[in-house]
């Protein structure tokens, strides 16, 4: 025994505290605490619970909820009204539809009232419906916003120097034989997607090692362990079913095309990262491990809301 | 109770008896109020005894009841609770009348051991607790507080120089086996 131990446990007393009244209390607790312990379920529950509300929210979200004015044709309408705002995305798959409101969809071409909008309402305006021909093919999705608020989308057809429109919600065709309207139209050298598969991977490439350096600093700032990977079984099983729940929302995210949706996305981002947050947090937290999770939660999103801003 | 369960409460009630003093004292030395201390040892056993599976016995156990201990020491000490209770006792002190019997007594407080090491703050405090009152060495310290053995040996040569300027020079000669 130290002289500093022996002195200090004269100066606060040597009788033993630690009474047989506080063992007692202690083991009555434990008793009652172990009834509630084995509700463990309830965690994995709760998480799952708010996946799936999460992925309600998605199927239900706005984007699937576009407003749609009845008109009885676009023609009618671009007469009557003018464009303020179109969205042209690539597509050559008519099972599915890629452009939507601006600002909302990566991946397409955005433009406000100008030019590209008066190509468009000059070629709808001399549109006129017909049967569909075998001979078009599709080549992009548009969607329209006209200055009274209705929107449309449109399918944007092409035969050899011929165009045509598809409206998805009355799934009227539309064939436009303006020679002058169609070669202005291709005339346009619009603006492309500015995108650089080289560019990108380099991107990717530095994100991968922020995220690594960003962890190894959180790690060594906080002394948190790389190995064991995990803290004890049950820490290990949840994690597995985290990702395998994970693997099934990114199926269903891409089978469904929700991919695109950038408020879908973030959902998404969510739905990956705040699970594993608080499975580290009620795991890991005598060890800190969910700061390394944090970690990754923030820095994902600041890289996600950057490639916003860069796309836009 | 069933079978399996008084199986558990047995062996926490023989984890208690051999490892119950020293973490109501080191809870104790944290907080500085026995009844707190008491009931931070009641949370200390109640976290093992749910969830022992997570002890792998990479230390020793009286290590492992130690962090905890330390832990939940730290927790109360971060705690409203404590903060109001600190107030209050602030507020206390002083509307009570000062008599030159209860200076003389203060001063003679003043001196113990026990009162310079409360005069420290935590940081300093708690390495002085684990080194010298529960014998840990540097390496285990290092892991109860999460820190580096370089953060604890600056820590403890500083605790020591602090506790040193309180201490008369007899009661100074405690800490003279200094061994890390």
């Amino acid at each position: 025994m130290t002289s500093f131990k022996k002195k200090l446990n004269e100066e606060i007393g040597e009788t033993p505290r630690f009474t047989k009244g506080l063992q007692e209390r202690i083991v009555h607790q434990a008793t009652q605490q172990q009834y509630k312990q084995n509700s463990k379920w309830q965690y994995p529950a709760i998480i799952v619970g708010i996946m799936v509300t999460l992925l309600f929210l998605i199927a239900s979200g706005p984007w699937q909820q576009m407003e749609y004015v009845q008109h009885a044709s676009i023609v009618e309408l671009e007469q009557n009204e003018e464009i303020q705002q179109l969205s042209i995305a690539q597509n050559w798959y008519e099972d599915s539809f890629k452009a939507g409101r601006t600002g909302w969809v990566i991946g397409q071409q955005e433009y406000a009232k100008g030019t590209e909008t008066k190509l468009i309402e000059n070629m709808l305006q001399k549109a006129m419906v017909s049967q569909k021909s075998e001979e078009y093919y599709l080549i992009n999705n548009l969607w329209i916003e006209f200055s009274n608020g209705q929107v449309v989308k449109l399918q944007m057809f092409k035969s050899n120097e011929q165009f045509a429109f598809l409206d998805i919600k009355t799934n009227k065709f539309y064939e436009v034989n303006d020679g002058e309207a169609v070669s202005a139209f291709t005339d346009f050298n619009f603006k492309k997607l500015d995108f650089n598969f080289l560019v990108f991977l380099v991107w990717i490439g530095f994100i991968w090692l922020g995220a690594w350096v960003a962890e190894r600093a959180v790690r060594w700032k906080f002394h948190i362990p790389k190995e064991p990977k995990y803290v004890n079984d049950n820490h290990k099983k949840v994690v597995y079913l985290n990702k395998f729940i994970n693997v099934i929302v990114l199926c269903i995210f891409n089978l469904k095309s929700w991919i695109i949706f950038i408020a879908a996305d973030f959902v998404l981002i969510l739905v990956i990262l705040l699970p594993n947050l608080a499975i580290e947090y009620y795991f890991g937290r005598h060890e800190k491990r969910h700061y390394v999770a944090l970690t990754t939660t923030t820095y994902t999103s600041i890289i996600f809301i950057a490639f916003l801003i860069w796309i836009f | 109770m069933n079978k399996g369960g008084a199986l558990v409460s047995e062996h926490l009630t023989a984890i208690m008896e051999e490892h119950g003093e020293y973490c109501l004292r080191v809870a104790y030395l944290y907080v500085r109020d026995w009844s707190i201390a008491e009931e931070i040892v009641q949370d200390v056993f109640l976290a093992y005894y749910l969830q022992q599976h997570r002890f792998e016995q990479r230390a020793s156990l009286k290590t492992y009841l130690v962090k905890i201990t330390v832990h939940k020491s730290h927790d109360y000490l971060r705690s409203w609770k404590n903060k109001r209770h600190q107030l209050l006792s602030k507020f206390h002190f002083g509307i009570s009348k000062r008599t030159p019997e209860s200076d003389v007594i203060k001063a003679a407080e003043r001196v113990t051991l026990q009162a310079a090491l409360f005069e420290l703050p935590i940081t300093y405090r708690e390495v002085l607790i684990l080194y010298y009152y529960q014998e840990l060495k540097v390496r285990e310290i290092a892991d109860v507080l999460g820190n580096t053995e370089n953060t604890v040996k600056t820590r403890l040569r500083r605790a020591r120089q602090l506790l040193q300027s309180k201490l008369e020079r007899s009661d100074w000669e405690v800490l003279g086996d200094d061994i890390f």
